[in-house]
């Protein structure tokens, strides 16, 4: 049987009341139901930006094109999808369900449509590439060269690199590259043959990258090694994955368009 | 924020975009600094630069790849093509050329061994090319281009699995454009998506979904009406049938 303990001096009380409302995150002064004046600023700023938005959305032309209800307001569902890989499959299916036009972002529209492909893409086209590319282009200044013709959003500048190295891509100068790729096919099929006869299981999909990789390096810049690590190529392809996450999360949260 | 952005939008045409752009660059390079290996980008870019090196000491003419076409032109007019230039055209040739040729090469070998009966039917035409001796070990692109199942079967792929999954985003010009039918105001981004373009059952029917290298085994017009709408390869790699 336990005694009742003592009741506590008031002075330890209030110490712990003290100790209570300096860990609260507000006044508590202020509280008695009224609004926590330190939270003011930021709800303020939060509902300016919600009520821009919904300002953009009703002023935007555009606005009755179907899609997605978060693409309407944010990029962010455009990357969470590309992030978890499956946009192109989403893609196909918002079509299915809405037809040739359906919003992907905020400014951004999906077209499935063969006759509207000359109108965008076609020759002479005055419609230039999407600011996605900028996140393609060159890490850094490579000896001050800025610009890639993959990523290269200036069509003039573009066209001018292009024909500099047409030549090049002649479907006579291709042929000619053939026989340099011999070698590296012997070596793959050597590998492939390892793992049939000693019955090793290998992952084909990684091998056929290796495969590939090795063959475009064989032909741009000659004597790549088969199996260069494969450590080498996912970091390439991380490193420009990377970029991209980062310019679409840069510009999720920083540029209200 | 904002007033640095219409400044920018104002001063330089793509003034906002560089905007976005150097951030991203900055922390791209302090990524590759600090991966564990000598990072991607950065091992291919030295690897690149050394080759260029020695092409220049060399100056070997005998050999035609890439490398060498570009030097030529570099070294007989350095100010038509600087060897920065040749650099960059050398590395995006292999950034963007390796991974979507891995892709296709999976989506072939893919397609093919989950239905035995596709694998058989070239299995036969690769066999039949063998006897009458019209393929070679290992085979060129010439003979190739003559096996028409196998360019069927390559462009079938293709179609189930470009190696592009992401709207190909262009910006509406000034004046705006009008697209299937809507009229969009300039500064919009629109694109089509290769995946959607592939899936499409107007063009390619009840069975767009289904691996049947035979549908482009059909007369010229049926392939170009289905060619019209086939967006991976832009360029003459892949023959129609000849019939």
């Amino acid at each position: 049987m336990s005694l009742p303990s003592p009741a506590p001096p008031l002075s330890s009380l209030r110490h712990a009341a003290a100790a209570m409302t300096a860990r609260l995150p507000f006044d508590p002064d202020l509280g008695h139901g009224s609004f926590p004046v330190r939270l003011l600023l930021p709800v303020c700023i939060a509902l300016a930006f919600m009520a821009r938005l919904l300002y953009r959305h009703l002023r935007d032309p555009l606005r009755d094109i179907p899609g997605p209800w978060l693409a309407r307001y944010t990029r962010l569902w455009l990357y969470l999808e590309i992030r978890n890989g499956r946009f192109h499959t989403k893609n196909i299916e918002l079509h299915r369900r809405y037809g040739p036009i359906v919003r992907i972002a905020p400014n951004e529209y999906s077209i499935d449509d063969p006759d509207s492909i000359r109108t965008i893409y076609g020759h002479g086209t005055k419609f230039i590439k999407s600011p996605w590319y900028t996140a393609s282009g060159p890490p850094s200044q490579h000896e001050g060269v800025v610009v890639s013709i993959f990523s290269d959003r200036n069509p003039a500048r573009h066209a001018e690199n292009r024909r500099k190295v047409a030549n090049a891509y002649a479907l006579s100068a291709l042929i000619e590259t053939e026989r340099y790729i011999d070698s590296t096919m012997v070596a793959f099929f050597q590998h492939l043959d390892h793992f049939a006869s000693s019955g090793e299981s290998f992952n084909l999909g990684n091998w056929l990258q290796f495969y590939a990789f090795d063959v475009i390096g064989e032909l741009t810049v000659r004597d790549f090694e088969l199996s260069c690590p494969s450590a080498l190529i996912m970091s390439t392809l991380k490193g420009v994955l990377w970029a991209h996450i980062l310019w679409i999360v840069w510009e999720t949260i920083w540029v209200s368009r | 924020m904002e007033n640095l952005e219409t400044g920018l939008r104002r001063t330089a045409p793509l003034g906002v975009f560089h905007e976005l752009h150097y951030p991203c660059r900055q922390l791209q390079d302090l990524w590759a600094r600090f991966a564990k290996s000598p990072a991607g980008r950065t091992a291919v870019a030295a690897f690149t630069r050394k080759q260029i090196q020695s092409c220049e000491k060399e100056r070997d003419y005998g050999r035609r790849d890439f490398l060498s076409r570009f030097m030529e032109i570099h070294l007989r007019s350095p100010e038509k093509l600087t060897e920065g230039e040749v650099f960059q055209v050398c590395l995006t040739q292999i950034t963007a050329g390796s991974d979507t040729t891995a892709i296709s090469l999976r989506a072939i070998l893919y397609y093919l061994y989950r239905d035995p009966t596709k694998l058989e039917a070239l299995r036969a035409e690769i066999s039949q090319k063998m006897e009458t001796g019209e393929l070679s070990e290992p085979a060129t692109y010439q003979q190739m281009i003559r096996m028409p199942y196998l360019q069927a079967v390559i462009k079938e792929a293709l179609r189930l699995h470009p190696a592009t999954g992401l709207v190909l985003g262009r910006v509406v010009p000034p004046g705006g454009s009008t697209i299937s039918g809507r009229f969009f105001p300039a500064g919009k981004v629109v694109g089509i998506n290769t995946w959607v373009a592939h899936a499409n059952e107007e063009i390619f029917g009840q069975d767009a979904e289904r691996f049947r290298p035979e549908r482009w085994l059909c007369s010229k017009e049926e392939y170009a009406r289905l060619d019209r709408y086939f967006m991976a390869v832009s360029c003459y790699l892949i023959h129609p049938p000849t019939t």
